[in-house]
C-alpha cells in the first residue's frame, strides 16, 4: 500500500470542502486561497485549485467578479453562493461524522 | 548569449529567455491538451497562467529582468504537472462515473480472486459467485476449472487505490474514503488477531520461495478451496438439519398442542415439566450441534466474517447442557418411578348352582363414549356426553381354571409399576374393570377405564375365572379376543377359538362339550402362573 497515494485521497476528498469553507469566510481571489490552502498542507500542486474552482462555478457554488488591482491586471474575486452555502453546510456534516468515526476507530 | 522573447502572460508584460519561452509554451500545451475534455477548459488555462504571472512578477528583481528558464522550472513546480492535479479533479467529481473494470481481487480471494471480481463487476455478493462457480466446476466435467485458470491469467490483479476502486465501480469522495479506511482499519485489526497464524504462513512462505516458489501459495488454495467444499457441505447439513428442526418442531406445536401426543406423553411420563416444555428441550437439545454444524460451514467458507458472537455461543452452549440434564433428570425420574411392579387382587366368590350353566359374555361399554382420540391401544381417548375424558382399552384377558373349593371364584389381577410397592399398588388402582355378574351369567365390560390425568405405567390385566369341578360354562363367540391361552383345555384350540363353545369343568381344565368330533386332541394345557413352569398333560 503506497502511503502518498492514501494521502492524496483522503485530501481530494475534503479539498472541495476546504475551497468551499476558506472562500465562505470571505470573498477571495486563487492567490489567496491557495495561501490558505498551502498553509494547511491541503495541496501539494497548485494546478490542483484551478478545474476545480471553475467546476464549483459552473455548479454555481460559486460565483466570481473582476477587482482592479493596484499592483497589476484585475483579479477574479471568488464568492460562495447560497446554493455553495447548503453544500459547504452538508459537506461538513460529512466531514464531522467522518471525523469522529475515525476518530473512534483509530483511539 | 541568449535571446529573449517578448511575451504577454495574462495581461502582463514579460522578457523570457528564449529556452525558457520553450519550455513554458510546451507547458501550457500540454495543460490545454489535458483540459481538451473539461469544461470550461479555456477558462481553467486563463487562470493558470494569470496566476504564472504572478508567480513570475514575485520573481522578477525589477521591471526589466528576464525570465529565466530556472524561474520557469520552479513555477511549474509549484503549480504541478497536469497528470498530478488533473486525476485528482476527475475522481473528485461526483457527477463522473466511474467505469468499472474487470480485475482479480487480491484481498478478497481463495485461489486466484476471480470470484471475487466477478463479483464486484456484475455487483453480486461474492458469496454466490463462488457457490455457483463451486457448482459449476463440480458439474461441469472440468471445463469450468479450465475457465477459471484462463480467467486467473487473463485478468490482472487490482493492486492500487485506483484499481481497486475501478474494480468497485467506486467513486472517491468523503464516503468512499470513509468506507475505505474503516476496512484498511478492520483489516490490519483481524491481522493482528490472526499474528500467530500469520507467522506460520510466514515461514511457510519463506520455504516455498526457497525451494518452488509460488507452490505454497498453490498448496494454501487448494487447501482453501477444500475448506470451501467442505463448508459448503456443512452449510447443506446443517440447514437441512435446521428446517428439518424447525418443521419438526411446527408440526409437534401443531399436532401435539390439540390432543393427542402431548396428551398421550403427558400420561406417559411422570414429571412436573409440562409436555411442550420437554419438547422444547428435546429440541434445544438438538438444535444447538445443527446451528453450529451450519455456522462452521460459514465460518469456513466466509472465515473473515465472525459467525456468532462470544456471548451467543457459551450462552448455547450453556442452555444445551442445562437442557441435556433437566432431560435425563426427566428420564432417571421415570426410571425410579417406575422401579418396582406390583399388583392387587380384587376377588369376589360367585354362589353358582353346579347344574346351572354359566353364560360368559361380552358388553361394550364404550357405548356411552366417542373416541376424540386414536394414539392406539392403550391410549385411546374417550369422552362422553357430560364431557368427561377417559382413556379406555381392550388389552385386558381372561383365564379359566379349576378349583378344588366348592364356591366358583371371579378375581381381576391388577398389577403396575410404581417408586415403591405402595405407589405401584396405588397406580393399579386408577383401572376400573367391573365385570357384571347376573345369576348364571357374567358380563365382562370389552374395555378397562382409566380416567384422563392419571399417569400410565405398564399394566397388566388378568381376570380369573376359578370353576369347581363339573361347573358347565359357555363361552361367548364375542369374548374370542379376549381369551387367554393360559386356560387349559382339551381341544387343540387357539385361544381364539375357545370362545363360542360349551365346556364342563375337569380337575384339569376345560372339556369341550360341542366341539365337532376329530378335532379333540385330549391334550390338556395348563400353565402355572405361579412358577411360570408349563405342564402339559396328555390323555388317551
Amino acid at each position: 500500500m503506497n502511503i502518498d497515494n492514501t494521502k492524496a485521497q483522503m485530501r481530494k476528498g475534503i479539498l472541495e470542502l476546504c475551497i468551499l469553507a476558506t472562500i465562505h469566510k470571505e470573498d477571495q481571489y486563487a492567490s489567496e486561497i491557495l495561501k490558505a490552502l498551502k498553509a494547511s498542507e491541503l495541496l501539494v500542486v497548485e494546478g490542483t485549485l484551478y478545474p476545480l474552482l471553475t467546476r464549483l462555478k459552473n455548479e454555481s457554488l460559486l460565483e466570481y467578479r473582476w477587482e482592479e488591482s493596484t499592483s497589476g491586471p484585475p483579479r477574479k474575486y471568488y464568492s460562495i453562493t447560497p446554493e455553495g452555502k447548503t453544500f459547504l453546510k452538508e459537506l461538513q456534516t460529512a466531514w464531522d461524522t467522518l471525523h469522529q468515526a475515525v476518530q473512534k476507530i483509530t483511539q | 548569449m541568449n535571446k529573449t522573447v517578448n511575451i504577454n502572460l495574462a495581461g502582463r508584460f514579460f522578457h523570457i529567455d528564449e529556452t525558457a519561452y520553450r519550455t513554458l509554451e510546451a507547458y501550457l500545451k500540454k495543460l490545454k491538451k489535458a483540459f481538451s475534455q473539461t469544461e470550461g477548459s479555456s477558462e481553467i488555462i486563463e487562470d493558470i497562467e494569470a496566476r504564472m504571472a504572478e508567480l513570475f512578477e514575485e520573481r522578477k528583481a525589477n521591471a526589466q529582468a528576464v525570465i529565466s528558464q530556472k524561474d520557469v522550472d520552479e513555477v511549474i513546480a509549484i503549480l504541478g504537472e497536469p497528470v498530478d492535479f488533473q486525476e485528482a479533479e476527475e475522481s473528485s467529481d461526483p457527477q463522473s462515473t466511474v467505469k468499472k473494470k474487470l480485475f482479480r481481487d487480491p484481498d478478497d480471494r481463495y485461489i486466484g480472486g476471480v470470484a471475487a471480481g466477478l463479483g464486484h463487476y456484475f455487483g453480486f455478493e461474492i458469496f454466490w459467485i463462488r457457490l455457483i462457480w463451486l457448482f459449476l466446476v463440480l458439474f461441469s466435467g472440468g471445463t469450468f476449472l479450465f475457465l477459471y485458470i484462463i480467467f486467473w491469467i487473463l485478468l490482472p490483479a487490482a493492486h492500487t487505490t485506483t484499481e481497486k476502486l475501478q474494480m468497485k465501480g467506486e467513486p472517491v469522495n468523503i464516503s468512499t474514503i470513509e468506507k475505505k479506511i474503516k476496512e484498511e482499519f478492520e483489516e490490519v485489526s483481524q491481522k493482528v488477531k490472526d499474528v500467530d497464524f500469520k507467522k506460520g504462513s510466514e515461514t511457510l512462505k519463506k520455504k516455498s520461495r526457497s525451494t518452488v516458489d509460488g507452490l505454497g501459495k498453490v498448496l494454501s488454495g487448494l487447501l482453501k478451496f477444500a475448506g470451501l467444499f467442505i463448508g459448503v457441505l456443512l452449510i447443506i447439513l446443517g440447514f437441512n438439519l435446521l428446517a428439518g428442526l424447525f418443521i419438526g418442531l411446527l408440526g409437534a406445536l401443531l399436532l401435539g398442542w390439540t390432543l393427542g401426543p402431548f396428551l398421550m406423553l403427558q400420561s406417559l411420563i411422570s414429571t412436573m415439566i409440562p409436555i411442550w416444555g420437554l419438547f422444547l428441550l428435546a429440541f434445544i437439545i438438538a438444535l444447538v450441534p445443527a446451528l453450529f454444524i451450519f455456522g462452521l460451514g460459514l465460518k469456513l467458507v466466509r472465515p473473515r466474517k465472525s459467525i456468532f458472537s462470544p456471548v451467543f455461543v457459551w450462552s448455547s452452549v450453556l442452555i444445551w447442557f442445562a437442557s441435556i440434564l433437566v432431560l435425563s433428570g426427566v428420564g432417571f425420574n421415570q426410571v425410579r418411578k417406575n422401579r418396582v411392579e406390583s399388583s392387587i387382587t380384587e376377588a369376589t366368590s360367585l354362589p353358582l348352582q353346579v347344574s346351572d350353566t354359566l353364560r360368559l359374555q361380552l358388553h361394550s361399554n364404550t357405548q356411552d363414549y366417542e373416541r376424540i382420540v386414536d394414539w392406539g391401544n392403550p391410549f385411546e381417548l374417550y369422552e362422553n356426553e357430560a364431557g368427561d375424558r377417559v382413556f379406555l382399552s381392550e388389552d385386558w384377558r381372561l383365564v379359566i381354571q379349576p378349583t378344588t373349593a366348592s364356591e366358583a371364584e371371579l378375581s381381576t389381577h391388577f398389577s403396575s409399576r410404581g417408586e415403591d410397592i405402595a405407589q405401584a399398588k396405588e397406580n393399579a388402582q386408577d383401572i376400573l374393570f367391573e365385570p357384571i355378574v347376573e345369576d348364571s351369567r357374567i358380563l365382562f365390560p370389552s374395555h378397562w377405564v382409566r380416567q384422563e390425568g392419571t399417569t400410565f405405567h405398564d399394566r397388566d390385566l388378568r381376570t380369573y375365572l376359578k370353576l369347581p369341578e363339573g361347573q358347565k360354562v359357555f363361552i361367548h363367540a364375542k369374548l374370542s379376543d379376549y381369551m387367554s391361552w393360559e386356560t387349559p383345555h382339551d381341544e387343540n384350540l387357539t385361544r381364539r377359538e375357545l370362545a363360542g363353545h360349551l365346556y364342563e369343568m375337569t380337575a384339569d381344565g376345560l372339556k369341550c362339550l360341542d366341539c365337532p368330533p376329530g378335532t379333540t386332541t385330549r391334550e390338556f394345557h395348563y400353565r402355572s402362573s405361579k412358577n411360570g413352569t408349563e405342564i402339559r398333560i396328555r390323555k388317551q
